[in-house]
């Protein structure tokens, strides 16, 4: 595991890439494909960095009521990751009965953060060949989704799967495919597939 | 025809995917850096300053007695509210740890601190029962360069730095940070 530092801080490499990574994948969005994200990206990663923080508290009471301001510094661990993924999940399951956009564009977004992530990660691991293989996918995943995705004769839950599966190909060639990371990539990827799977069913495309 | 391209790219995508996971061994292809320490130093990969200092238990304690086994080696006084926080996390992952190759020292900067009764109150404060050499002269903090408490080297069984982390650590950082070295 890398560390950045940040002024008097040491900051986990994995917290840096998930927050470069949700800024770039909007912007790949916005400036490639022409769709632009609306509230519930920020909202969706807002309560998931809410919760997983916060639940440091519930994870650690007797820490948090001793010493409150270790909430500052810590976080609730894998246990909050996994809190924080379900609320997430029932966030976009929510938000998207409302508002058919979500469904539309959350698994494109997904998968554009997955890669974008990845390839920032392994940037800062210094891990250049992995690095490049990710960066080179999450090119070909802008040009298809760019080109691809609005015709009709491309089924459009059949491409993020190949996208999605090649990318799984690159991790498992540099480590092992078993790791709670990936599970939660694959996790939300299906319930963003699901959603998108049942916005086509309803007669309308990307 | 693209719907069989997709299709066939995602079949030996998952074929691609079994073959490295069930028929090789799982193992990283990250080569294991082979650093060969030249010096004494505060380098990554370089042997950590070894130092002798007392403990609070009034016990001689020198780092380089600690060889063949992996070190957290912590600096922190009572008066960093982030050494506050992390001591609870550090006693818990000592205590997690009795029978294991991980040994924390951690060292107080008894210079710069509020005197034996504050450090005392600390310690009973959290129970804290693992090795705390006391820096009175603040010579080891100047060795290791300590410009921001809590600071932490983690070094593996051969003395030699593997990581530096400036601010407080959890228990499960402290487990992943001693289980990925040697």
């Amino acid at each position: 595991m890398s560390y950045i530092p940040i002024f008097h801080l040491t900051i986990p490499a994995i917290w840096i890439a998930v927050l470069l990574a949700a800024a770039v994948a909007k912007l790949f969005m916005r400036f490639f494909t022409g769709e632009k994200i609306g509230e519930w990206y920020w909202n969706a990663l807002t309560f998931y960095i809410l919760t997983w923080k916060l639940s440091y508290s519930l994870f650690h009471f007797e820490n948090f009521c001793n010493m409150p301001l270790s909430i500052l510094y810590f976080n609730g661990g894998l246990y909050g990751h996994f809190l924080g993924i379900v609320v997430v999940s029932i966030y976009l399951i929510m938000v998207q009965k409302k508002q058919w956009k979500v469904a539309k564009q959350s698994a494109f977004a997904w998968l554009l953060f997955f890669l974008s992530y990845q390839a920032i990660l392994q940037s800062f691991e210094k891990n250049v060949v992995e690095a490049i293989l990710h960066t080179l996918l999450l090119i070909i995943s802008i040009l298809a989704i760019r080109f691809l995705a609005k015709r009709t004769d491309v089924p459009n839950v059949l491409l993020l799967a190949a996208l999605l599966t090649l990318e799984l190909l690159i991790s498992s060639a540099f480590g092992s495919l078993w790791s709670w990371q990936n599970a939660t990539f694959i996790l939300l990827a299906i319930v963003t597939s699901i959603m998108y799977i049942r916005f086509e069913q309803k007669g309308q495309t990307l | 025809m693209i719907k069989k391209i997709l299709f066939g790219i995602l079949l030996l995508a998952a074929i691609g995917i079994m073959a490295l996971n069930f028929f090789t061994k799982s193992e990283s292809t990250k080569q294991s850096e082979t650093i060969t320490p030249t010096s004494t130093g505060l380098s990554l990969g370089a042997k950590a300053p070894d130092f002798t200092l007392t403990d609070q238990h009034g016990q001689t304690v020198q780092l380089s007695d600690y060889h063949g086994k992996k070190v957290i080696l912590n600096f922190w006084a009572t008066w960093c509210p982030p050494c506050r926080a992390e001591m609870p996390h550090m006693q818990q992952f000592h205590e997690n740890n009795l029978d294991g190759d991980v040994e924390i020292l951690a060292v107080n900067l008894t210079e710069q601190d509020n005197g034996e009764q504050a450090i005392g109150s600390f310690i009973d404060e959290f129970g804290l029962t693992f090795t705390m050499p006391m820096d009175e002269t603040g010579s080891v903090a100047q060795t290791y360069q300590i410009r921001t408490v809590p600071t932490t080297y983690i070094l593996n069984t051969k003395g030699e730095i593997a990581q530096k982390i400036i601010g407080p650590m959890d228990e499960q950082i402290m487990k992943n940070q001693t289980d990925s070295i040697d």
